[in-house]
């Protein structure tokens, strides 16, 4: 005992500079990945444009103007105009904020999903983890595009159903990851600590367990977004996504379908909105996964 | 083996029956009925008849067990819209749908594996590099986006392939003209695998490179070439057969959003439009075979293990 005080008092103080934490190691070994870091940065500036698109777009996202239909990239519409003359960066703004807000709360949706089947399964065991374990895997065996089609056509294709739609067909993979991390982890010493003071096991999982997954939960995360941005996309394009007149990537590219011939510019801007947020978010998942754990890197 | 089987057979059964117990709730319990309806020429009267007679006055558990007791006979029901048996359509469609995904598969592993293979031999070279770049691009793109994109390149502006469908309309019907129709459609939809099996490929193939028995194989003075192909490969190829058999159940999702974009007449595009129609029996039936498609196929790729590992025997 004595001599663990002495230690604690002749512990050798940082070195000049700044302590490096979990995060900050983290961190520095993600700020050496240039190209996840480009991810990010052009991330950021989608978001950030798309959150002002109430203060920078041009004009009117909605405003029909029938003289104006399809003109070409110019002074006036940097963009040109689309079949009903509405402006299309002005509508590629507007649509990203609900491509982004639906792509990160079906993520957050599904997230907390995927943490609480988990976590569940991984700490309970037995029969609930078999239970949870085999109805995540029997999801995964189904072709779950077509029930979520034939849902959001029955249920209507609004936003919230859209949502709920995304997240409860991507769920599995957090969950499994999660479970795996859990297990990992509840025979730890600080968790047979924790249990031997009397926590409950709410706490222990809230407090103790869970949080160590945050890293790959985060990883899962973005990754996460990517799939649910794709996905709108492909619910939007066939129409039972967000419903027009409102604008989403994805309907975007469903009206400028008719246009391919005369006005392909009118299908190329929205798709490169989609792809490079896609891919943009895959990097930076990948980039933070490589940061989280090195060892993984080869993968 | 045969045990396994059994076993197997049982979970899909289960599956099926799960899968087709809820997109029947769902189907019946929407507000809303099938659209054929919703005719504002037929009165009260008629439509409550129409109802009788479809059986949607009975209660969900009893049209279920309906439902079901048809299907184990072989019947899925006649479809509201095109008043022909639903088994029959789908007939006609599945076919399609099987051609388009098997040969968006088979594209998608003969430009991975190599790609794959030749990245994990290479490491952190520029080939390397690049193909992880382009796996990055194919596991981002949009599939119907990479779609209208290639139809305006290719059949809008270069005119060299057709824009959809599955034969020339009119032309006599020739293996030539459907392949020409299948390039595109296939193309887009293998992407996306073409970019996760290379990287599969090359993850697995890098982890069994570093094995002693690789070692021992270029120590006697193998070709590289042997010691990639056959020594390395066959095992990295385990790993690869996992995902195939794993994005089977995507694969048919993705082939529903090509259908669409090329006008591939196929079980994507008749779903869709059975979504729009509430066209019940046949939104069941679709469903229903489907999944089954996909548990079968998951069942192929398991035996193929055995034959491409012969130290796994099922029990």
């Amino acid at each position: 005992m004595g001599s663990a005080r002495s230690a604690t008092l002749t512990r050798p103080a940082p070195a000049a500079g700044r302590v490096q934490t979990p995060a900050g190691r983290i961190a520095a070994r993600f700020r050496r990945n240039r190209l996840a870091v480009t991810a990010l940065t052009v991330l950021a500036g989608i978001h950030l444009a798309v959150i002002l698109a109430p203060w920078i777009a041009p004009g009117d996202p909605d405003t029909v103007a029938l003289v104006q239909r399809l003109l070409p990239p110019g002074q006036q519409h940097w963009l040109g105009t689309d079949e009903y003359g509405r402006d299309v960066l002005t509508r590629l703004l507007y649509g990203g904020r609900v491509s982004l807000a639906v792509g990160l709360s079906s993520m957050l949706a599904s997230m907390v999903l995927g943490v609480v089947v988990g976590a569940l399964a991984g700490y309970s065991g037995g029969l609930t983890d078999v239970v949870l374990m085999r109805i995540t895997d029997g999801m995964l065996a189904v072709p779950l595009f077509f029930v979520a089609l034939m849902a959001l056509a029955m249920l209507g294709a609004t936003i919230l159903n859209l949502v709920l739609v995304i997240a409860l067909t991507s769920w599995m993979t957090v969950a499994r990851v999660v479970r795996a991390e859990v297990l990992r982890t509840r025979e730890l010493e600080y968790v047979l600590a924790a249990r031997a003071i009397g926590c409950s096991g709410l706490r222990i999982l809230a407090r103790h367990v869970v949080p160590q997954s945050i890293p790959s939960i985060t990883v899962a995360a973005t990754l996460g977004v990517a799939y649910a941005v794709l996905l709108e996309s492909s619910l939007s394009f066939l129409g039972l996504g967000v419903q027009p007149p409102a604008a989403s990537w994805g309907n975007m590219l469903s009206g400028a379908r008719g246009y391919l011939r005369t006005v392909p510019g009118l299908a190329v801007v929205p798709g490169v909105m989609i792809f490079v947020t896609v891919l943009c978010y895959n990097w930076f998942g990948d980039g933070l996964r490589d940061a989280i754990d090195p060892t993984l890197a080869e993968r | 083996m045969l045990r396994y089987l059994i076993r197997r057979l049982l979970q899909t059964a289960v599956l099926l029956l799960v899968v087709s117990l809820v997109v029947f709730a769902l189907v019946t319990q929407a507000p809303g009925g099938p659209s054929i309806l919703l005719d504002r020429n037929m009165s009260q009267a008629e439509i409550e008849r129409m109802r009788a007679i479809l059986g949607l006055d009975q209660p969900v558990y009893v049209q279920y067990v309906r439902w079901l007791t048809q299907v184990l006979r072989g019947n899925l029901g006649i479809s509201y819209q095109a008043g022909l048996p639903v088994l029959e359509i789908i007939l006609q469609m599945l076919p399609n749908t099987l051609l388009l995904s098997a040969a968006s598969l088979v594209l998608s592993l003969v430009v991975a594996i190599p790609a794959g293979v030749l990245s994990a031999a290479r490491p952190y070279t520029s080939l390397d590099h690049t193909v992880t770049f382009l796996c990055f691009f194919g596991i981002s793109v949009p599939t119907f986006w990479l779609g209208l994109m290639l139809i305006v390149l290719f059949s809008i502006m270069l005119g060299w392939l057709p824009p959809g469908g599955m034969q020339t309309i009119g032309a006599p019907r020739s293996i030539l003209d459907m392949a020409r129709h299948l390039i595109l459609p296939a193309v887009v939809l293998g992407t996306a695998n073409m970019a996760l099996f290379a990287r599969y490929t090359r993850s697995s193939t890098m982890a069994v490179l570093r094995q002693d028995y690789v070692r021992t194989a270029r120590s006697k003075g193998l070709a590289e070439r042997a010691v990639l192909y056959r020594h390395a490969l066959r095992n990295a190829l385990l790993t690869i057969v996992t995902v195939v058999g794993l994005q089977l159940p995507r694969l048919v999702g993705g082939a529903a959003i090509t259908e669409t974009v090329f006008a591939w007449p196929g079980m994507g595009s008749l779903a869709v439009r059975a979504a729009f129609e509430r066209d019940y029996p046949m939104i069941m039936g679709i469903t229903l075979m489907i999944s089954f498609v996909v548990a079968a196929s998951s069942l192929l790729v398991d035996l193929v293990y055995v034959f491409i590992d012969p130290r796994i025997r099922y029990g």
